[in-house]
């Protein structure tokens, strides 16, 4: 079997995608599995086993030769033909789009495969998507992040990979990785931590005054620490100045211009890595390296947070973040960078590098209204979750669980419900371990009563579709229908168990354009989305009652005391 | 008018109506320098073609490096090329194009065969100097970027041709600088099914 990935967007995504190679190996053992992607990144595909060969797409060179008239006009056109023709070649059975932007959509309408998933565009511009995760992908561009799932889930769920898979290390460390930092981690007695100060875009960064006071702090807590602070060569200048700036203050610290491999190495040897939104946080979640991770201006944590257990994420609770990603700050500073506490952040990173979580409720409380800080659970719920280290037992909280839960198996198609039902429950039990099966019982309860009202509303939608089904060309009856539509979204806007439904429903609502038949096309696929969520959250919450019966560590302390 | 003279390293050079078309001093060094920058950015099965056969040294030492089936070298003199084959009796004379008229060159399987795919153009500075305006001329059929030099090449590409709207191809002016955004607004309604077209597509999602 030849299988074709497609990942033409930046170094961290690739490295996103070296899960999805690893469990689709897992999967066929036998397959040959080929990457696509931009040639000034070929480098970090010495780091992913199991990828037979690799596609360059000549982005750069490409762009050169459509802007500058000094090079042939068809240069550009020829290039792309011969790397089309090149692809093409290989007779594939299966290429994945994992870019999910109009370029790859349109490129991967030219590369013949027997099967296509990801976005695709026809010659006629319509898009396929191969599999609902990756229309779901699509449709859920402007959604809170908190509502979605990691990229690196949706393309493995969209591409029926087991999350056991998905969730081992995927990348290996090489030898000229191992040489380029021999010299700097010959002496093991020292617990190193990695700095990776400066990201792609000036939203992200911090600063260096207030990555100076945070790491002065950490340095005095922790005095056999190094701090090794690392770059790309264009960063060297900038760089050297913080590492100056560290010396002068008493830290312990250096600086590491490496490549892609060396920082792979090095990380595999650090205690600590305190990073921007970058790939780096990406390379160390591959080699299993603690992870404090700040995410500011456009970084979006849910979608592309670090992709291991236990990472620690701390996002400012500035009401614009995350803002757009490819516009500048609106602000009159850059503020979410400026109200993330020096302080808390060099405690934080002290709790993560001594190996101890429990005092990071008490940093949360203490910066509540400066700070949040999420920790990375891929070992319960069965997905790539980040929750708040103080989340509370709520309405909204449970339901955003549940929720996700409920998307997970209606986009997986899956049946194996009981399976489901136990992760999520082991996972509520984690967060709140001392919540009793009575104030269980009482929160499910109010949940079964929204699902079940939703349940009958809806049936009266179906029986509002099948009135529908001979009259939509009817303006009035299309307008009364949507007129009983807006009733129901408004009902369930109040509902934290069923409110998500009201996105299928604005589309519905909001759509002025499309013709009638396309129209009612729509209303019968958003009724019958609903009914199989409204089942499957059904069958959750009951099942999650049953599970909660069992005993709680309130419980059992109640009962030895 | 072309005579033959020798260098100080002993090598044999050209001279056309009294400018040398090689290095007095050295000619094989300076072509093997001329060659190495040739090929920066060349990328796998990308052709050269050089403007200019001169004495020859600089197209030997590039093919040395690429070899000759990626060659394709135009020059403007025949007499040039008639000493310059007598310099160099191993060079190919199926890669050497001696013709000053665009139109007929584009007629050429072998012009054509270039034309429709990767090329990089690059100068011999003696060669052109000496024929300017031919080598110009020439320069400006590779490029494709003005009216006539556009409409030229298509005829290396019938397949796109055939998907332009003849009445909209008509709307170029002599001095219009063609570019991506010029195809995309002469391809005809039906070509969107065709393989071209959606190329096409993929690189105006390139264009900033």
């Amino acid at each position: 079997m030849k299988i074709l990935i497609v990942s033409l967007l930046r170094l961290g995504d690739i490295v996103l995608s070296a899960p999805v190679v690893r469990a689709l190996k897992d999967k066929y053992p036998n397959a040959q599995v080929d990457l696509l992607i931009n040639s000034q990144f070929s480098s970090v595909t010495n780091l992913i086993p199991g990828v037979h060969r690799v596609h360059l797409f000549e982005r750069d060179l490409i762009q050169k030769g459509l802007g500058e008239a000094d090079r042939p006009l068809f240069e550009s056109f020829s290039r792309l033909e011969n790397l089309v023709d090149e692809l093409n070649a290989n007779d594939y059975d299966q290429v994945i789009n994992l870019t999910h932007n109009r370029l790859s959509g349109w490129l991967m309408g030219l590369i013949s495969a027997r099967a296509k998933v990801g976005l695709v565009f026809d010659p006629a511009g319509r898009a396929s998507f191969g599999h609902g995760w990756f229309r779901f992908l699509n449709n859920q561009v402007e959604a809170d992040g908190s509502e979605t799932f990691h990229f690196t889930d949706v393309f493995g769920f969209g591409l029926g990979l087991d999350f056991e898979s998905l969730r081992q290390p995927s990348l290996v460390e090489t030898e000229t990785g191992r040489r380029e930092v021999d010299a700097l981690t010959s002496n093991s007695a020292d617990g190193i931590v990695v700095i990776q100060a400066l990201t792609s875009d000036v939203k992200k960064d911090w600063g260096f005054s207030r990555w100076s006071r945070a790491i002065e702090s950490l340095a005095r807590a922790n005095e056999r620490a190094r701090f090794v602070v690392i770059g790309a060569p264009s960063e060297r200048d900038r760089l050297a100045s913080l590492v100056s700036e560290l010396v002068t203050r008493g830290v312990r610290a250096e600086l590491a211009i490496l490549g892609l491999e060396g920082a792979f190495s090095l990380l595999k040897r650090a205690k600590l890595l305190i990073t921007g939104d970058t790939s780096i946080k990406h390379l160390a979640a591959a080699a299993r390296t603690p992870i404090v991770e700040i995410t500011l201006g456009s970084s979006d944590a849910y979608r592309t947070g670090a992709y291991v257990n236990g990472a620690i994420i701390l996002q400012s609770r500035e009401t614009c973040a995350p803002c757009v990603h490819s516009k500048p700050c609106h602000r009159a500073s850059h503020l979410c960078a400026e109200r993330l506490p020096t302080d808390g952040v060099a405690m934080v990173c002290n709790e993560v590098l001594n190996g101890r979580s429990f005092q990071l409720g008490t940093i949360a409380e203490e910066y509540r209204t400066e700070l949040e800080i999420l920790r990375v659970d891929m070992k319960s719920a069965g997905f790539w979750a980040a929750h708040s280290v103080t989340e509370k037992m709520t309405e909204a909280s449970v339901a955003r669980w549940i929720d996700l839960k409920s998307k997970q198996i209606w986009l997986s198609q899956e049946e194996r419900r009981g399976s489901e039902i136990l992760a999520l429950a082991s996972f509520l039990k984690k967060l709140h371990p001392t919540v009793s099966p009575i104030e269980w019982r009482h929160l499910f309860g109010d949940f079964e009563k929204q699902a079940a009202f939703v349940e009958s509303r809806i049936n009266g939608l179906k029986v509002g579709v099948q009135y529908l089904k001979g009259t939509y060309e009817d303006p009035r009856k299309m307008r009364e229908f949507i007129k009983g539509v807006i009733g129901f979204r408004e009902r369930i806007k109040s509902m934290p168990l069923m409110k998500s439904f009201s996105s299928s429903l604005d589309q519905i609502i909001e759509d002025d354009i499309s013709p009638a038949f396309t129209k009612f096309r729509r209303i019968v696929e958003a009724v019958s989305e609903m009914e199989r969520r409204t089942s499957i959250h059904l069958g959750l919450v009951r099942g999650l009652t049953e599970e909660m019966e069992t005993k709680t560590i309130y419980d059992q302390g109640a009962e030895r005391a | 008018m072309i005579s033959v003279e020798t260098a100080r390293s002993g090598h044999t050079i050209l001279k056309k109506d009294g400018k040398l078309l090689a290095s007095s001093f050295d000619p094989l060094k300076e072509a093997s320098a001329w060659a190495q920058q040739a090929i920066q950015g060349l990328r796998a099965h990308d052709s050269i073609i050089v403007l200019g056969l001169g004495s020859g040294y600089h197209v030997q030492e590039l093919a040395n490096l690429v070899g000759f089936d990626r060659l394709l070298v135009i020059e403007c003199d025949g007499e040039v090329a008639a000493e310059a084959f007598r310099l160099f009796s191993e060079l190919p004379r199926e890669r050497v194009i001696i013709e000053t008229d665009v139109k007929k060159m584009v007629e050429m399987d072998l012009v054509r065969d270039v034309l429709s795919g990767v090329y990089k153009i690059v100068r011999h500075a003696p060669s052109y100097s000496s024929a300017a305006a031919e080598f110009g001329a020439v320069e400006k059929l590779l490029l494709g970027r003005d009216q006539l030099s556009f409409l030229l090449q298509l005829k290396a590409r019938p397949n796109l041709w055939a998907l332009l709207d003849a009445e909209k191809v008509s709307t170029i002016s002599k001095d219009e600088c063609i570019s991506i955004k010029t195809l995309t607004r002469l391809f005809g309604p039906k070509s969107f099914t065709q393989r071209e077209r959606h190329l096409w597509r993929v690189l105006e999602e390139l264009v900033l």
